[in-house]
């Protein structure tokens, strides 16, 4: 019994034992099947991530690049700094891309290569010879003949990002400096290449030197685990989050190789913040400290790049350039004693400056233009594609413009309020300066701190523009060449209108005098408020307004006395396209920003080509340009002689507006438009006249950019005729002072002068003066 | 001291006067006394004087008017006015659009034009490019554009009327087609045969 009860127990306990045996084993299966389950989303998320699209790519937005051709009014000093603002470095002897050397009167240079929107362009070196202020010659040694035409790589001024957003530049592990891949893993993760993703080793020693330390000093991850950090996983420092972790680098290791997976960590990991844009990965992080490619740093800017990777704020170089200096120190070192940089780089290394740029880097320099680029571009694109796509678009910026609008702009307020004392930073201006064939803009200014991305007064300040309206005026009245011609005399009388709304208005002029009867012309040249209201009514306010629109005035222009003298409130962009087109001879291109688009590849998108129209009518152009030309011979623009050569012919209007509120000048030479507004945000008087305030800031820019001299095409229905300014009729050699004016052609007068040798008091001219 | 205008005179009116009546009054406007400058009146106009003195402010050139130089002076070819970076670049956009890169060619001619604004080669030969790219509306404006640059040059003339006709084929308008066709065949017979 005992035995058989016995047996029973053990078989009992047995039975009880494969219970718990099986129990464990499905249980060990169920959470095997779960953890397997786990593991194959888990495994879906890393290769979808990475295999995918793995970043969001911001737009790249680039200048116009510099051709440069035998002739180009560019000499050695002007290439230098164009180099320069490019990045490229002043060497000994100029020797790969980006580098260029002085030597006399020739510069030698290695351009770099760059896809353009119709094709790559390889790198080249090239020796740029100069005679007085011009190119002479450029040379390219080995090959057979002189180059007629190089272009240099264009500028990059920025990126579309979202608001709070990544921005980064791909680059791949091919292309990038050997030293980068190399002494990153030294100095991050020395057994990259051994482990499967996590390191014991590493995170023993890790540990070790922790709890030596009594606090956390080393961190045990890998490359692979920052790269999973920062792919898909949070900062929270949960033992959850160091499996998962853990787990993820195993699959990701699994999958791809270690170059993808370093490429990945090059272009993934945060080096910096600039605003609310967050800067990622190498290829960007090198244009925004060093202003130049990835490819072109040397060994102690690499060091200083992989040591951020650390801390990108703590040792943020700009801020902190101490412990960044400590950091790129120690990093050589590494570099040193691996044998990857001999003493002598590495001593000349520590000594070198961080050499970080001044400026925020080779991006957001211009964000006033770049939100004029942003509005074209949301015509044609989605957000998501500007954002996420990486598109390249090359707009028509020009630096030597920009350049030159924005330190006039800073410096010409300044001057005024200094010599005015006023207080400080009290004044406010914005500036455009346009092709005139093409109507490319190639300088924009939304305020007098261009770095500061804010209100846009290019854009967005809606001001009257005062007399600025003057020229559409005196269109509307030569466009009836019956009626009007540049010497039709004006006599200024008083005027005052009843309006519809009950009110009367009183124009005044701005010295509050008549001045009698002169030419027409003469009212604009002096800008002359009464006469030139004289006119407008005589030829109606209606037909004044249809200039406004004609000429590129967007939307309706509503046809009230007061917008003859300038009650319209237009912003700078809007003046440039409208005086663009009347220097343009009344042919018209829409003002554009963008050339040509292509896709992140290079591959070309979208080119945007020139569409003209005639606009205005030519003749009636030409008339008003040559009064144009008189404002700024002896009229109120006159003080631009002062710093332009009086050889360079030139027209323009200035404008202010009551209390001396608005001060503008808009006007061009032969190839360029450019408009300036200077005023208060608040709208209070600043005592400026468009010639005291807005003037001497447009003329050093015109100056600055060696303005051609204005040559309107004759259109063939205009003759230019010599007059006897005291009679308008026709001079000749026995005339003292006659002028050469043009008229519509059939409109322009028959007769001659008592002073001209023609002159014949025949049979008509007696009757006439019989009757006179 | 009255103006008269070519459109304006009213021979109808001056015989009359011839006819004795003396006393009537022109239907013409008002007759236009000029202001007498007063040497003591500040607000005097100022006339801008001409041929300007050396050294003052008003060294500009006489607007000329268009004249027509002999046929002969005119240049018949791009390698002529443009300077050889406009010339290199007129040939790349030719070797594009020939291989079919219209948009290629397009843009390179643009680098040509901001070279050389107002090059009417360069013009004329980015019509022909619109052209062969089946943008006959562009093709026209440009043409029209590059009219104005030709300066009356019948050797471009008569190219860009070609353009212009064949564009205006594209376009369904026959009778404007031939218009220009005819057009080209005038500035044509202008030419000398050579």
């Amino acid at each position: 019994m005992r035995k058989s009860s016995s047996r029973s127990s053990l078989r009992g306990w047995f039975r009880v034992r494969r219970g718990f045996l099986i129990a464990f084993v499905l249980a060990l299966c169920a959470a095997l099947a779960a953890f397997s389950y786990y593991l194959v989303q888990l495994d879906h998320v890393v290769r979808t991530r990475f295999a995918g699209a793995r970043w969001a790519l911001p737009a790249q937005v680039y200048a116009a690049p510099l051709e440069l051709y035998p002739g180009l009014r560019v000499d050695a000093a002007m290439l230098q700094r164009e180099l320069g603002r490019l990045g490229y470095r002043h060497v000994s002897d100029a020797a790969g891309p980006g580098t260029f050397s002085v030597s006399g009167s020739t510069i030698d240079l290695v351009t770099r290569a760059f896809r353009f929107w119709d094709g790559a362009q390889p790198s080249s070196r090239l020796s740029v010879r100069f005679s007085g202020h011009s190119i002479s010659e450029i040379l390219e040694p080995g090959a057979p003949s002189p180059r007629v035409i190089a272009r240099l790589d264009p500028l990059p001024i920025g990126s579309i990002h979202p608001a709070h957003g990544e921005d980064r530049v791909l680059v791949k592990i091919a292309d990038v400096p050997e030293l980068l891949p190399k002494g990153l893993v030294l100095v991050e993760d020395q057994h990259f290449y051994q482990h499967h993703g996590i390191s014991i080793r590493g995170i023993s020693r890790a540990a070790l030197a922790n709890l030596r330390a009594g606090r956390v000093v080393q961190g045990g991850s890998t490359i692979t685990q920052q790269l999973v950090r920062n792919f898909f996983l949070t900062l929270d420092q949960t033992w959850a989050r160091k499996a998962n972790e853990a787990l993820m680098s195993l699959l990701l290791e699994a999958h791809y190789s270690k170059d993808q997976i370093l490429e990945a960590y090059l272009n993934e990991i945060f080096l910096g913040q600039d605003g609310d844009r967050a800067i990622h990965g190498f290829g960007l992080a090198s244009r925004f400290y060093f202003n130049k490619p990835l490819s072109e740093l040397q060994s102690h800017e690499i060091a200083l790049l992989i040591g951020l990777a650390k801390g990108a704020s703590y040792y943020n170089p700009r801020r902190n350039p101490e412990r960044a200096k400590a950091r790129r120190a120690l990093v050589l070192r590494l570099f040193r004693d691996a044998g990857y940089i001999d003493e002598a780089e590495y001593q000349a290394g520590l000594e070198k400056p961080l050499g970080v740029t001044g400026v925020k880097g080779g991006v957001e320099r211009f964000p006033a233009f770049i939100e004029l680029v942003k509005r074209q571009l949301r015509r044609d694109y989605q957000d998501e594609d500007l954002l996420s796509e990486g598109l390249r678009i090359f707009t028509t910026l020009d630096p030597r413009a920009q350049e030159s609008l924005e330190t006039r702009m800073t410096e010409g307020l300044d001057r005024i309020e200094l010599s005015r004392k006023m207080v400080e930073d009290s004044l406010q201006g914005a500036g455009v300066v346009v092709s005139l064939e093409g109507g490319e803009v190639q300088a924009l200014v939304g305020g007098r701190d261009s770095h500061y991305a804010g209100f846009n007064r290019a854009l967005d300040a809606r001001r009257p523009i005062g007399s600025l309206a003057k020229p559409f005026v005196y269109l509307a009245a030569l466009s009836e060449p019956g009626r009007y011609n540049l010497l039709t005399p004006v006599d200024e009388q008083p005027v005052s209108l009843k309006l519809p709304n009950g009110s009367t208005w009183t124009p005044q002029n701005y010295d509050h005098e008549l001045h009698g009867v002169f030419p027409l012309y003469l009212g604009l040249a002096k800008s002359y408020n009464l006469a030139t209201v004289k006119v407008g009514l005589d030829v109606g306010v209606d037909r004044v307004a249809k200039m406004f629109e004609a000429a590129g005035y967007p939307g309706t222009m509503t046809p009230l006395p007061s917008i003859m003298l300038g009650a319209a409130e237009i912003p700078a962009i809007d003046v440039a396209q409208m005086y663009a087109t009347i220097g343009n001879g009344g042919y018209q291109y829409p003002l554009t920003a963008i050339r040509d688009v292509t896709t992140v590849d290079g591959e070309p998108l979208n080119r945007y080509p020139l569409r003209g129209k005639t606009a205005l009518p030519d003749a009636p152009v030409f008339l008003l340009n040559w009064a144009m030309e008189q404002v700024m011979i002896f009229g109120t623009g006159a003080s631009a002689y002062n710093v332009i050569s009086p050889a360079t012919r030139l027209a323009g209007k200035s404008g202010t507006t009551d209390d001396y509120r608005d001060a503008w000048f808009a006007g061009y030479g032969g190839d360029r438009a450019t408009v300036i507004w200077v005023g208060r945000d608040d709208n209070k008087s600043t005592g400026l006249s468009g010639s005291s305030g807005a003037l001497p800031i447009w003329s050093q820019v015109m100056s600055d950019l060696r303005v051609s001299s204005f040559d309107p095409l004759p259109p063939s229905k205009v003759e230019t005729v010599l007059v006897e300014p005291q009679s308008g009729l026709r001079a000749d050699e026995g005339c003292m002072n006659p002028i050469a004016v043009p008229f519509v052609a059939d409109y322009s007068p028959e007769d001659y002068a008592p002073c001209a040798n023609a002159y014949r008091p025949g049979a008509l001219q007696w009757f006439r003066d019989i009757f006179r | 001291m009255s103006r008269t205008y070519r459109r304006g005179l009213s021979w109808p009116l001056i015989s009359l006067l011839l006819c004795g009546l003396a006393a009537c009054t022109t239907t013409r406007q008002p007759r236009q006394d000029w202001p007498q400058p007063r040497p003591d009146d500040p607000n005097a106009p100022v006339y801008p004087s001409w041929p300007p003195e050396p050294g003052s402010e008003g060294g500009v050139e006489l607007p000329q008017q268009p004249t027509q130089p002999p046929v002969q002076n005119f240049p018949r070819s791009a390698a002529e006015v443009s300077g050889p970076a406009v010339m290199a670049l007129i040939q790349q956009a030719q070797a594009q659009r020939d291989a079919g890169n219209g948009d290629v060619a397009a843009a390179t001619l643009d680098r040509a034009r901001r070279i050389e604004p107002r090059n009417p080669f360069v013009w004329l030969e980015l019509a022909k490019t619109q052209l062969a790219q089946d943008q006959a509306q562009d093709a026209e404006a440009t043409a029209q554009r590059a009219s104005a640059y030709s300066r009356g040059n019948p050797y471009i003339d008569q190219d860009l009327w070609q353009v212009i006709a064949a564009a205006r084929e594209q376009l369904g308008d026959a009778g404007g087609a031939s218009a220009a066709r005819a057009k080209a065949g005038e500035i044509a017979r202008m030419l000398p045969s050579s």
